[in-house]
C-alpha cells in the first residue's frame, strides 16, 4: 500500500486510518451528547479520547519514520515486527496481576461477605465477571496475541502483515478490555457467562477480531516456508472459531443506539444452547487451542528438541477441533434442554479425552532426551507441569460430563475447582512459561534476570494451585452430597444455608491458595521488569537469538 | 426467531450422516499422518521451532 | 495416495486450512442448535406463561445488571432432592420469554426458579438490604441501594418494544399502557390494577418495598422474585403432554 517515492508522504493506510479515527472521534462525541445513560456517555467519551489518541499516534509515528517504507528484510533476514508483541506481553502481565487480585478479592468476599461493602460496584455479582474476563480475555487474550504474532512471524520467516494493523489489533483489543471491565463495575452486562460485554463492546471486538484474522492470514499467505507449522493451525482455529462463537452467541438488539442496554436475540432454551456452545468452546478454542499453539512452539524451543511426533500433532489437531465443538450441552445436563442434545454433549466430551491426551503425550514426550533440563530450567519445568495439568483437567472434564457424575458436581464448587486446575495449572503456567521465554527474546537480553525467582514463582504458585483445587474438590463434593442427603425418615437432611455454612473453611483455604498465586505473579513481574531494565543485552546479533537460557 | 426450513434440512442431513462423516474424516487424517512417504516431511516440520534465520 | 496427499493442500494453503476449520467446527453447532428452533418440546407454549409485566421486567433487568446468575440458578433439575427442595422441575417453556436466559451454572445461593410466593415481601426487602439480619450464616452481598433507585416509568415501554422485536409477544396495548401498569403494580389500591391484571393474568399488585409513593428498583426486584415460578399451575400441568 506504500508508494515508495523519494519524498516522504503518508501511505494510504496511514492517511485512511487517521481519517477513520477522526470520524470515529466525532461520532463518539455525538453519541456521548445524546447518551441515554451515564455509563454509555462515559464509554463514548472514552472512545472519543481513544480515537483522538489513535490519530495522534498515527501522525507521530509518521513523523518519526524514514521516508522509505519499512523493509521486509534486512541483510536477507526477516525484519520482524516486535513492537505490538512487546505491548501485548506487557499488557498480559498487567492484566494478569489485576485479574488475579480481583479473583482473590472475590474469593475473600465468599469467605467474609462484609468485604462486599454492599456497594453496587464492589458486590460479588459485578466483581466475578470482572475477574473471569480479566484473566481469560485480558491476561489470556494478550498472551495469545503476543505469542501468535511472534510464532507466526518466526515460523513463516516473514515480517507480520501490515504496519498499523497489528498495532490496531493489540491496542484495539486492550481498549475492548477497558470498556468491558469498566462496564461490569458500572452495571453494564448481558449476564451471559463469559460473554458479559454489552452490544457496543461486542461490535468493537468483532472489528478488532476480523483485523486480527486478516493480519494472521495475510502473514501466513506471504510466508517464506512452504509448510504451515502446526502451532499456526491451532492459532488459526482459535481465531476463526472465536469469531464464529462470538457472532453466534451475541446478536442483540439495543434498546437505543445511544444506550448501553440491549436484549439478546435468543431466548430461553435456545439462548442456553447458544450460550454453552459458546461457553464451552471458549474453553476449547480460546483456552485450549490457542494455548496448544503455544505448547507446540515454546516447549520444543525451550527444550531444544523437535516435536515428539508431528503425525500425532496432525491427528491431535483435527480430532480436537472436530470433537470440541459438540461438547457444549454437558453444561446443561438435566435441564430443559432435550435429552438427545445432552447425550450428544456427553458422548463427544468423553471422546474428547483421547485427542486431549494425545496432545499431552506429544507435549511431554518432546522432552525425551532432555528430561535433565527440568532440573536446571524452571521455565521449562513450568511449561511441562502445565501440560501435566492439561492432562489432569482433560481427564476430569470428560468424567464430569458423565450425567451421573454431573448430577452431583453441577452447581457446586467442583466445577470451580475443575476450571481452576485448567486455568491456573494449564493456561496460567503455559502462559508464564511463554512470557518468561518471550521477554528476553523480544527485549534482546541474554536471559532472565533471575532463574531462582522463577523457581520461587513455580513453587509458590504450585502450592497455591494445590490448595485452591483440593479445597474446591472437597467443598464441591461435600456440598453436592449434603444437598442430596436424606434422614432415615426420608426428609432432606440439610437446609440450604447449612450447606453454605459448611463451605466456609474451604473458602478460606481457597483464598489462601489464590493469595499464593498472586504472590507468584508479583515475583514474575519483578523478575521481568529487572530483565528488561538491567538484563545483559544479547551480544552478537541485533535480533534475539533463540538460545534457551541456562 | 425461526430458522428457515432449508437450514433444518441441512441440519437433518448432517444429523443423519455425522457418524460416517466423522469416521471417514478421522480415517483420512490418521492415514495421512501415518503414510510412510510423509515421514521425512514431518521430521523436517517438527524441527521448525529450532531453526535460526 | 492421491486422496491422502490432499492434506498437504491444507498445509500449503492457508485459506483452505481456514475453510476446513470453519466447516469442521460448524457441523457440531448446526446439529445441536438448529433443531431447538423447531422441535415441539423446545418451542411449545405451556398454559399460564405470559410476558413479564413492566415492573417485573424492570426487576429482571436489575437481576441481570447485578449479576445474580453468578450465585443463583433458575433451573430445577428433575432429581428427587431438587424437586423436594425447590418444587416441580423447570420446563423449557418457563424461560421462553427470557432474553437472556438466567439458568445459571452455580448455586452459591439456592435456586430461584420457584422462589415466588415462598417468602413475604417484607422478608425479601429486609433480606436484600441486609441478608445476615435474617439468615446469619448467609454470604450474600447486601442490595440496600436498590431502595434508593427510583424507576423512571416512562422508559420501560422502549424496553418492551425492543423485546417485541426479538420475539416477545407484547401487544400494542401493553406497550401503550406500560408506564401506567408499572406504577399500578406497586400501588395496590390504584384503580388501574384491574386493567393490569387483565393484560397480565396472575400479576400481583402490592407495595412490594413497603415505601408508598416511590416505585423503586427494590419494588421491581421483589415483584420479579415473587412471580418466579408461579405462572404455570402444576396441578393442571401434565408432564406426559410435554415429553422432553
Amino acid at each position: 500500500m506504500a508508494h515508495a517515492t523519494a519524498r516522504k508522504s503518508m501511505t494510504f493506510g496511514e492517511g485512511g486510518s487517521a481519517l477513520v479515527f477522526a470520524v470515529t472521534a466525532l461520532l463518539c462525541l455525538v453519541g456521548a451528547a445524546r447518551a441515554q445513560d451515564a455509563t454509555f456517555a462515559f464509554h463514548a467519551y472514552l472512545s472519543a479520547a481513544a480515537s483522538v489518541l489513535a490519530v495522534f499516534m498515527i501522525f507521530s509515528s509518521y513523523s518519526r519514520r524514514p521516508s522509505e517504507p519499512i523493509p521486509a528484510e534486512i541483510d536477507g533476514k526477516p525484519n520482524y515486527n516486535f513492537g505490538p508483541i512487546k505491548f501485548a506481553t506487557t499488557a498480559a502481565m498487567f492484566w494478569g496481576i489485576a485479574g488475579f487480585v480481583v479473583g482473590l478479592w472475590a474469593a475473600l468476599e465468599l469467605a467474609w461477605p462484609a468485604l462486599n461493602f454492599d456497594l453496587p460496584w464492589t458486590n460479588f455479582g459485578r466483581i466475578r465477571p470482572l475477574h473471569t474476563s480479566a484473566v481469560i480475555f485480558a491476561f489470556g487474550g494478550n498472551v495469545l496475541l503476543a505469542s501468535s504474532l511472534y510464532v507466526v512471524q518466526r515460523t513463516c520467516r516473514v515480517r507480520v502483515a501490515g504496519e498499523i494493523a497489528p498495532w490496531f489489533v493489540v491496542l484495539g483489543y486492550n481498549f475492548f478490555i477497558v470498556i468491558a471491565g469498566t462496564g461490569y463495575l458500572l452495571g453494564v452486562t448481558q449476564s451471559k457467562e463469559y460473554a458479559e460485554p454489552e452490544w457496543y463492546a461486542d461490535l468493537w471486538l468483532t472489528i478488532v477480531w476480523v483485523v486480527y484474522l486478516l493480519v494472521f492470514l495475510a502473514t501466513l499467505i506471504k510466508r517464506k516456508e512452504p509448510h504451515i507449522f502446526v502451532a499456526n493451525w491451532f492459532y488459526l482455529a482459535f481465531i476463526i472459531t472465536i469469531a464464529v462463537l462470538h457472532l453466534g452467541n451475541n446478536p442483540a438488539l439495543p434498546v437505543s443506539v445511544f444506550g448501553s442496554k440491549s436484549y439478546i436475540a435468543w431466548s430461553g432454551v435456545q439462548d442456553a444452547m447458544f450460550q454453552w456452545w459458546y461457553g464451552h468452546n471458549a474453553v476449547g478454542f480460546f483456552l485450549t487451542s490457542g494455548f496448544l499453539g503455544i505448547m507446540y512452539y515454546f516447549v520444543p524451543k525451550r527444550a531444544d528438541r523437535p516435536i515428539y511426533s508431528y503425525r500425532l500433532s496432525i491427528v491431535h489437531f483435527w480430532s480436537l477441533i472436530f470433537l470440541y465443538i459438540w461438547a457444549g450441552p454437558h453444561h446443561l445436563h438435566y435441564t430443559a434442554l432435550p435429552d438427545w442434545a445432552q447425550t450428544l454433549g456427553m458422548t463427544f466430551s468423553i471422546m474428547l479425552w483421547m485427542p486431549s491426551w494425545g496432545g499431552m503425550i506429544n507435549g511431554l514426550m518432546t522432552l525425551s532426551g532432555a528430561w535433565d533440563k527440568l532440573r536446571t530450567d524452571p521455565v521449562l519445568r513450568m511449561m511441562v507441569v502445565s501440560v501435566a495439568f492439561y492432562g489432569m483437567s482433560t481427564f476430569e472434564g470428560p468424567m464430569m460430563s458423565v450425567k451421573a457424575v454431573n448430577s452431583l458436581s453441577h452447581y457446586t464448587d467442583w466445577t470451580i475447582g475443575h476450571v481452576h486446575s485448567g486455568a491456573l495449572g494449564w493456561v496460567g503456567f503455559v502462559s508464564f512459561g511463554a512470557v518468561y521465554c518471550l521477554v528476553p527474546w523480544l527485549w534482546q537480553k541474554k536471559g532472565l534476570y533471575s532463574l531462582k525467582l522463577v523457581n520461587w514463582h513455580f513453587w509458590v504458585s504450585t502450592i497455591g494451585i494445590v490448595l485452591y483445587v483440593s479445597a474446591m474438590w472437597v467443598s464441591g463434593i461435600l456440598q453436592g452430597l449434603m444437598w442430596r442427603a436424606y434422614t432415615s425418615l426420608g426428609f432432606l437432611e440439610y437446609s440450604f444455608i447449612e450447606t453454605v455454612e459448611a463451605m466456609h473453611p474451604f473458602y478460606v483455604i481457597r483464598a489462601l491458595g489464590g493469595l499464593l498465586f498472586v504472590i507468584g505473579s508479583l515475583l514474575m513481574a519483578w523478575n521481568l521488569w529487572m530483565t528488561v531494565k538491567s538484563g545483559e543485552p544479547e551480544a552478537v546479533a541485533a535480533r534475539p537469538a533463540l538460545q534457551p537460557a541456562e | 426467531m425461526r430458522i428457515e426450513p432449508a437450514v433444518s434440512l441441512v441440519s437433518d442431513l448432517i444429523a443423519t450422516w455425522w457418524t460416517p462423516l466423522f469416521v471417514a474424516l478421522f480415517l483420512v487424517v490418521i492415514a495421512y499422518a501415518c503414510w510412510p512417504r510423509n515421514q521425512a516431511k514431518f521430521d523436517e516440520a517438527s524441527k521448525m521451532p529450532l531453526r535460526e534465520d | 495416495m492421491s486422496l491422502l496427499s490432499r492434506h498437504a493442500v491444507f498445509e500449503r494453503n492457508s485459506i483452505l486450512l481456514a475453510v476446513g476449520i470453519l466447516v469442521v467446527i460448524l457441523i457440531g453447532g448446526v446439529v445441536e442448535i438448529a433443531p431447538l428452533f423447531y422441535l415441539r418440546s423446545t418451542i411449545e407454549k405451556v398454559e399460564g406463561m405470559r410476558p413479564y409485566t413492566p415492573l417485573e421486567l424492570v426487576g429482571r433487568d436489575v437481576y441481570v445488571r447485578e449479576g445474580c446468575y453468578t450465585c443463583h440458578s433458575q433451573m430445577v433439575r428433575p432429581l428427587r432432592d431438587e424437586v423436594e427442595r425447590y418444587g416441580h422441575y423447570s420446563l423449557a417453556a418457563e424461560s421462553m420469554y427470557d432474553h437472556p436466559f438466567q439458568w445459571g451454572s452455580k448455586r452459591t445461593g439456592p435456586d430461584l426458579a420457584r422462589v415466588g410466593g415462598k417468602y413475604s415481601d417484607e422478608w425479601h426487602v429486609t433480606h436484600l438490604a441486609n441478608p445476615r439480619s435474617i439468615v446469619p450464616q448467609s454470604i450474600m452481598p447486601g442490595y440496600g441501594f436498590l431502595a434508593h433507585n427510583e424507576i423512571d416509568a416512562k422508559k420501560i415501554a422502549n424496553n418492551m418494544r425492543t423485546l417485541r422485536a426479538v420475539g416477545v409477544p407484547y401487544t400494542d396495548e401493553q406497550i401503550k399502557s406500560a408506564a401506567l401498569d408499572l406504577k399500578a403494580q406497586a400501588t395496590p389500591d390504584s384503580s388501574d390494577v384491574a386493567d393490569l391484571q387483565k393484560r397480565y393474568p396472575r400479576a400481583v399488585a402490592r407495595n412490594f418495598d413497603g415505601d408508598a409513593g416511590h416505585v423503586t428498583e427494590m419494588d421491581a426486584l421483589v415483584a420479579y422474585l415473587q412471580m418466579l415460578g408461579t405462572l404455570v399451575d402444576f396441578k393442571l400441568y401434565s408432564d406426559k403432554a410435554d415429553l422432553r
